[in-house]
């Protein structure tokens, strides 16, 4: 049985609105079960463990980036598979899975298609996609706010152009693996389980930097942020893998992990054994070649 | 300082990506390409390529495959295929290769060795059978 935690503030309260046709396309499905509401920050962790405790084996998350944290943090440890209803601001972890809209997600809560993946730890705090430093944490929460009309999504991004222009970069200190250590600049920073971006890659920690961007790339950029709430820059410079990291900013900075400010620097960040199941569009052994592919080592 | 813009159309492809600015002390090692346009004091282990740009200094030994240096190594080089040594780049070290390709104006201070071809009978015992 399937049960449904539901974050009512996701997407402006976009649930309401979805609520009695949701339930009937589960139903037609085969796949209705408990509904629960969240009642404020942390509630959908409480809620998930709750549900592994009376025996779920599939939690879905119908929100946002910030509720499928959420849910995913109370599922660690158990076996139970966490599916995504995609309803929030920013869903970002749901695209990567390939569900992109609520109506796509139902039939492959259905179809129950499960990817494993290893989960990163900054401190206590467990995720998969992403942790960012940076310009995204640090600008003003008031101008991240895009409204829904063309004029608000214009006025948000001309505020985010001022900030990124003046915005400084950060000097920054990383300790890698006990095996290297970095002294670099950055405009942002990312820290991303490589496999959850490449299905065929093995888990990793994929560190990302990128250097201020130029007028054009930052256009770009941070019009993709304001028209589909969560776009990655895409000149990265800097591109790193770890099992485990260390990062010093100066100054400290804020932290931002699935889109919800969670502390400042220094923060370690880990490459854990912890595993969590994802519902997602396609089965893991559908990414995964008939035949080994050769090294680049046996090819030369 | 000023950064020189020059920069390598395999950079962007390369698994681990090292940009102009970063600075690196330890060893670094990878699965798979490297592309270093930065500082790394310390050896660079690479199961693949490694290209290392114009703004690059690197004071330890390389070991990969092929080696595309465009940049400054103070170290030895040891590469099971091909090292290149772009007009820009610099070698003060030893280099053990399997083809080596020295660019006009590059520099190299040390001591090459390169794998011979491999030699064959075939064209004496093709004579001997007309």
């Amino acid at each position: 049985m399937y049960y449904y935690i539901t974050n009512p503030t996701s997407g402006r309260g976009a649930i309401n609105g979805i609520q009695d046709k949701l339930r009937d396309s589960l139903e037609q499905l085969g796949i209705a079960g408990e509904f629960v509401k969240t009642t404020g920050p942390g509630d959908a962790t409480r809620l998930a463990q709750l549900a592994v405790e009376k025996g779920f084996q599939t939690i879905v998350a119908v929100g946002g980036d910030e509720t499928v944290n959420e849910v995913m943090n109370g599922v660690v440890g158990h076996t139970a598979a966490v599916g995504i209803i995609p309803i929030g601001r920013t869903n970002k972890l749901a695209n990567q899975l390939g569900i992109s809209t609520w109506q796509q997600s139902l039939p492959l809560l259905a179809a129950r298609r499960i990817t494993t993946y290893r989960l990163l730890a900054a401190g206590q705090h467990y995720f998969l996609s992403e942790l960012t430093i940076g310009f995204e944490t640090d600008q003003d929460k008031t101008v991240d706010v895009a409204g829904s009309k063309l004029r608000d999504r214009a006025k948000h991004f001309r505020n985010s152009w001022r900030q990124a222009r003046k915005y400084q970069t950060l000097a920054a200190h990383l300790k890698i693996d006990d095996d290297y250590e970095v002294d670099c600049e950055f405009f942002t920073l990312s820290v991303a389980n490589q496999k959850f971006l490449d299905p065929l890659a093995d888990d990793r920690l994929l560190i990302s930097l990128a250097d201020s961007p130029n007028r054009r790339q930052l256009t770009s950029y941070l019009w993709q942020r304001t028209a589909t709430s969560g776009a990655p820059l895409d000149h990265i410079t800097t591109r790193l893998y770890a099992e485990r990291l260390v990062v010093e900013t100066s100054p400290a900075a804020g932290i931002m992990i699935d889109s919800k400010v969670s502390g400042r620097t220094p923060i370690a960040i880990r490459l854990t054994d912890q595993e969590i199941r994802f519902i997602c569009d396609k089965p893991e052994n559908a990414f995964r070649p008939t035949e080994k592919t050769p090294r680049k080592k046996d090819l030369s | 300082m000023a950064r020189r813009t020059t920069h390598i159309a395999t950079m962007a492809t390369s698994e681990t990506l090292i940009a102009a600015g970063v600075k690196i002390r330890g060893n670094l090692r990878s699965d798979g390409d490297i592309a270093i346009d930065g500082a790394l004091q310390g050896d660079l282990k690479a199961a693949g390529n490694v290209t290392i740009g114009a703004n690059a200094v690197i004071h330890g030994n390389i070991t990969a495959i092929n080696v595309t240096l465009g940049g400054q190594v103070f170290g030895n080089v040891t590469a099971e295929g091909e090292t290149v040594i772009t007009e820009a780049g610099r070698l003060e070290g030893d280099l053990k290769t399997g083809t080596l390709g020295i660019s006009s104006g590059a520099a190299f201070v040390g001591s090459c060795r390169t794998s011979l071809p491999e030699t064959t009978d075939a064209p004496a015992e093709a004579s001997a059978s007309h």
